[in-house]
């Protein structure tokens, strides 16, 4: 596969004096899954916005389909409108991408924006709320959703567009597990034509889902990658990362100290059968 | 403390109140009514014409009848409520009294009569001035809460669009709307937030360093929450002139309450264009 992206020693500092990312060296390959994985403040979200030219690398070099990415090359409105149509990216929090009236207005948005014609438009939107069960909600302020119907408006306001590349910031962050499932099972389906889908998250639950490769995040730098399968059960790895964490739990009569993750169903042990790292003491009688 | 208490609790009810207030016209938005089924576009436009209609009148008669033509709309679209009576006839012609009471006094004219205790002659011309002042704020008042109660504000913003305003001030009125409520729901968070670990009686200069100390912190937010929101829309290929989509068609009924609008305005000014 070519390489759709390719970092060299990209680094970004905010306000030139706060150290965010750091990249030596980066690959990604066109339609592929990849994942970015940290813990908060790694720097996952600041390395998207650098993929959907958000924000441009004040050292190194980042290119695009071959080209590298600069904000002289975003003034040409050619260059700009191909890319944005090409890139979607979902932020974090839906409350910033959800700023038009209705959730209707909210779906045009991105294509008006890209010059499409209004009966392109309106055509392209009624598939996508068919498609997300967004009919009901067409005409509804934003701000009027539950966190849940917000994430699935922002998701469809970025796939009407269909693009080639999606980069999605923590999409199930705050989401209950039925409405998580849900936006798998879209993006999965979404998905399956041979797209491109870098995501950021820290729920290591979802990792096999979305991805086939996930590179670490840690103080801005990619410290690893792998498959999420072998990166699961790099324990240290995932400790180090501040990814798991260790605590203290109470088994039958015993009160275990060990490390391990959580996911839909509460949470699961690394390993159920080994001995534990440390037993700290008896319960009480 | 109470009044501390007190002071800050206004504010958050006022907070809530304003949201309410925004529901309450979105809800009569939602009724079906002569004005709710009118194309928004002749609605405003017609409206318009009637307050500067109002405005060029110089018979308080001609201006009773467009207070009282806004009020069998009002009722024809049911929204002809308290509340809508309030906003028109209690608040809006309170403070432009305020403003016309010394036109009573200092206008030269003949004299009308003589205000007990003080002495003050009141004229017939400054009788006339305050009254031409209150009513034609009333009923420009009313005919612009017909608009707002009547009409969804997505849907006024695309008739503002239609009108000719340009993209940029349509967009710009668009996002403080949508925004507005993010700000409230965090300041509201925030009041509850320090309530909560608040125990027992605050000095009232604590609570003024604490107003503050949110005040900072709301627009350090705002700030904030704007960059991200530019970044996002310039994701989605904005370019600093939104495009938006204006899906409204002119029905004959649309025309013939044009055609009323425009009969009643011409009507309204016609004794002045004949002199």
């Amino acid at each position: 596969m070519s390489a759709l992206y390719r970092l060299k020693n990209v680094r970004y500092a905010y306000l030139d004096r706060f150290p965010a990312v750091h990249v030596s060296e980066m690959e990604i390959p066109a339609s592929s899954r990849i994942a970015l994985i940290g813990a908060n403040g790694s720097g996952k979200s600041t390395l998207l916005k650098l993929l959907d030219a958000l924000y441009f690398p004040q050292e190194g070099s980042l290119e695009f389909d071959g080209i590298t990415l600069t904000e002289e090359r975003f003034r040409k409105e050619e260059f700009h409108y191909t890319f944005r149509r090409r890139v979607g990216f979902l932020f974090q929090d839906p409350e910033v991408q959800l700023f038009s009236p209705t959730v209707w207005d909210e779906i045009c948005f991105g294509p008006l924006q890209l010059g499409w014609t209004k009966d392109k438009v309106r055509q392209e939107a009624e598939r996508i709320l068919h498609q997300f069960g967004l009919e009901s909600l067409r005409d509804r302020p934003p701000y009027r959703l539950s966190i849940g119907e917000k994430k699935k408006v922002a998701l469809a306001s970025v796939l009407v567009i269909d693009p080639e590349v999606l980069l999605l910031d923590e999409p199930t962050a705050a989401l209950d597990p039925r409405t998580q499932s849900v936006l798998l099972e879209l993006l999965h389906h979404w998905g399956e034509n041979s797209k491109t889908i870098v995501t950021s998250t820290h729920d290591l639950s979802i990792l096999k889902e979305i991805c086939d490769e996930v590179y670490v995040m840690q103080d801005g730098r990619l410290i690893h990658s792998d498959t999420p399968e072998n990166i699961l059960q790099n324990q240290s790895l995932l400790e180090s990362s501040n990814l798991v964490h260790v605590h203290t739990h109470r088994h039958e009569q015993v009160v275990h100290l060990h490390p391990h993750t959580h996911d839909f169903h509460g949470h699961s042990h690394e390993d159920e059968n080994s001995e534990s790292p440390a037993i700290t003491d008896s319960p009480d009688p | 403390m109470n009044q501390t208490r007190i002071y800050l609790e206004q504010t958050l009810s006022r907070f809530t109140g304003f949201l309410q207030e925004n529901v309450f016209a979105e809800e009569a938005a939602g009724r079906s009514g002569w004005l709710q089924e009118m194309d928004p576009r002749a609605k405003l436009a017609g409206f318009l014409l009637i307050i500067s209609a109002c405005s060029f009148s110089h018979s308080i008669i001609t201006i009773v009848s467009l207070l009282i033509f806004s009020f069998i709309l009002a009722a024809g679209s049911n929204v002809a409520s308290l509340s809508f009576l309030k906003r028109v006839w209690i608040f809006m012609p309170l403070y432009t009294s305020l403003i016309a009471i010394p036109a009573l006094f200092l206008t030269p004219g003949e004299p009308a009569g003589v205000l007990p205790v003080l002495n003050w002659t009141i004229t017939e011309q400054g009788l006339s001035s305050a009254s031409f002042l209150v009513m034609r704020v009333a009923t420009s008042v009313s005919f612009m809460m017909l608009i707002v109660l009547t009409t969804r504000w997505p849907v006024l913003l695309k008739a503002f669009r239609s009108l000719g305003m340009p993209h940029l001030l349509v967009f710009l009125l668009a996002m403080t709307y949508r925004y507005i409520y993010v700000l409230l729901q965090t300041s509201n968070s925030l009041y509850l937030a320090r309530k909560s670990r608040r125990v027992g009686p605050e000095a009232w200069r604590n609570s003024r360093e604490w107003l503050g100390a949110i005040s900072g912190s709301l627009l350090g937010k705002s700030y904030s929450l704007s960059s991200e929101i530019y970044l996002a829309m310039v994701s989605r290929g904005f370019r600093g002139e939104p495009q938006l989509l204006s899906e409204f068609r002119m029905k004959r009924r649309d025309w013939l309450w044009m055609l009323l609008f425009v009969f009643t305005s011409l009507a309204a000014i016609f004794p002045r264009i004949h002199k």
